[in-house]
């Protein structure tokens, strides 16, 4: 079983380092007050801790490389305004 | 002994011969010189379908010149087909005209999500590995074939977190999602060395548990160590990066594949970066074909009595 939600809150663990830092404190809390049920805090209990630092740092590592090129036509689109 | 030798050399000529394995490479545009120039040690290009999703007219034109000399598939990592979300429309239409406009030997996506909603995860995540999401890849293979007329190959993902909230293992859920999805595999066999190099299982185990008529093309390419300290500890995990060369469990694994699989495969070196000189690609393009002709070989060596 999955669902939607705990695939959204995979997908903010992977993208939000503070939400990260705090379910890596205190896995069910964060998880409660995300909106996971029982069922799907019980999915979280023997999640691979260190897995989600280098998962969320190699997807962030990503992210950072395509924002790149991105601001590059920016930039050089506004020195060729100028 | 001199004569069994002989034996499985000409079996493996003779199933080299029959079999049409094909050797390639993944176009980036630093490679370009490279691979146009070395056209006739390379059977096969691998276009990224994201780099040509805003290409003019006259780019795909181009493209389709290439075609007309060598053979061009294309490879998608943006859809996020293993989602229990549906794949948007308008990204399938913007793949589609992509591909209509090549008109590739095959396309191929990845068994990732890439995004949940409006969140962007910026690369492949392994989906929880469940019922829920080999029925939801299935139905995301559904809609994309409905629109571009043609079923993906799916490629089994890299992965540095074992992914929360599995119920299978990597190989059975592999298997089950093809079987649900009725589509091929594009097996990366240097994903399948990182995840069983960071989570302790048997690369071999996996290949048995896999259909192995479902493989179609194979990925190879290298990766590095990371490390984090984390509770305490210092970790380290094999990251698949693309940015150096293919290691030697990877041509191992590729002379297994090629023992147990009968009908003919593209194997595609994937390099995004950190270029070595052209004839340093070129050489693991033929060590590629190498580890193919003992794989093959090996399938034909007859049964020996212990």
């Amino acid at each position: 079983m999955s669902t939607v939600r705990f695939e959204r809150f995979l997908a903010r663990l992977y993208t939000d380092a503070e939400l990260l830092r705090r379910f890596l404190a205190d896995p069910m809390s964060t998880a409660a007050r995300s909106g996971l049920d029982d069922t799907e805090r019980s999915w979280l209990r023997d999640v691979d801790r260190a897995g989600l630092v280098f998962a969320s740092e190699s997807f962030g590592r990503k992210r950072a490389s395509r924002r790149q090129p991105l601001l590059r036509r920016l930039l050089s689109l506004f020195r060729r305004r100028l | 002994m001199v004569a069994a030798a002989t034996a499985a050399t000409d079996a493996a000529e003779a199933v080299v011969a029959v079999v049409s394995d094909r050797v390639g490479l993944s176009w980036r545009g630093p490679l370009a010189a490279a691979i146009l120039s070395n056209l006739d040690r390379i059977d096969v290009i691998e276009l990224m379908l994201e780099d040509f999703i805003d290409a003019s007219r006259d780019q795909l034109g181009g493209v389709r010149l290439l075609r007309s000399t060598t053979p061009v598939m294309v490879h998608g990592v943006s859809l996020g087909l293993a989602s229990l979300g549906p794949v948007a429309s308008r990204r399938l239409d913007r793949v589609a005209r992509v591909v209509d406009a090549i008109a590739p030997e095959s396309w191929s996506e990845h068994l990732a999500f890439v995004r949940a909603g409006d969140i962007e995860i910026g690369h492949l995540a392994a989906p929880p590995r469940t019922q829920s999401t080999i029925e939801g890849t299935a139905r995301n293979v559904d809609r994309a074939a409905a629109v571009l007329g043609a079923r993906p190959l799916l490629e089994n993902i890299a992965t540095l977190v074992d992914p929360p909230g599995s119920e299978l293992d990597e190989g059975a859920w592999v298997r089950e999602t093809l079987s649900a999805a009725d589509t091929d595999l594009l097996l990366d066999l240097h994903n399948l060395h990182a995840n069983a190099t960071n989570f302790d299982f048997d690369p071999i185990a996996f290949l048995d548990q896999i259909p192995m008529d479902r493989v179609r093309q194979i990925h190879i390419a290298g990766g590095r160590w990371v490390t984090h300290t984390v509770d305490g500890l210092a970790e380290r995990r094999l990251l698949d990066d693309h940015l150096h060369d293919v290691p030697d469990p990877v041509y191992r694994l590729l002379v297994e594949v090629a023992a147990r699989v009968s009908g003919p495969l593209t194997v595609i070196l994937e390099r995004d970066g950190r270029f070595p000189m052209t004839s340093t690609l070129l050489k693991q393009l033929d060590q590629a074909r190498d580890a193919l002709r003992e794989g093959r070989g090996r399938a034909q060596l007859p049964a020996v009595a212990v």
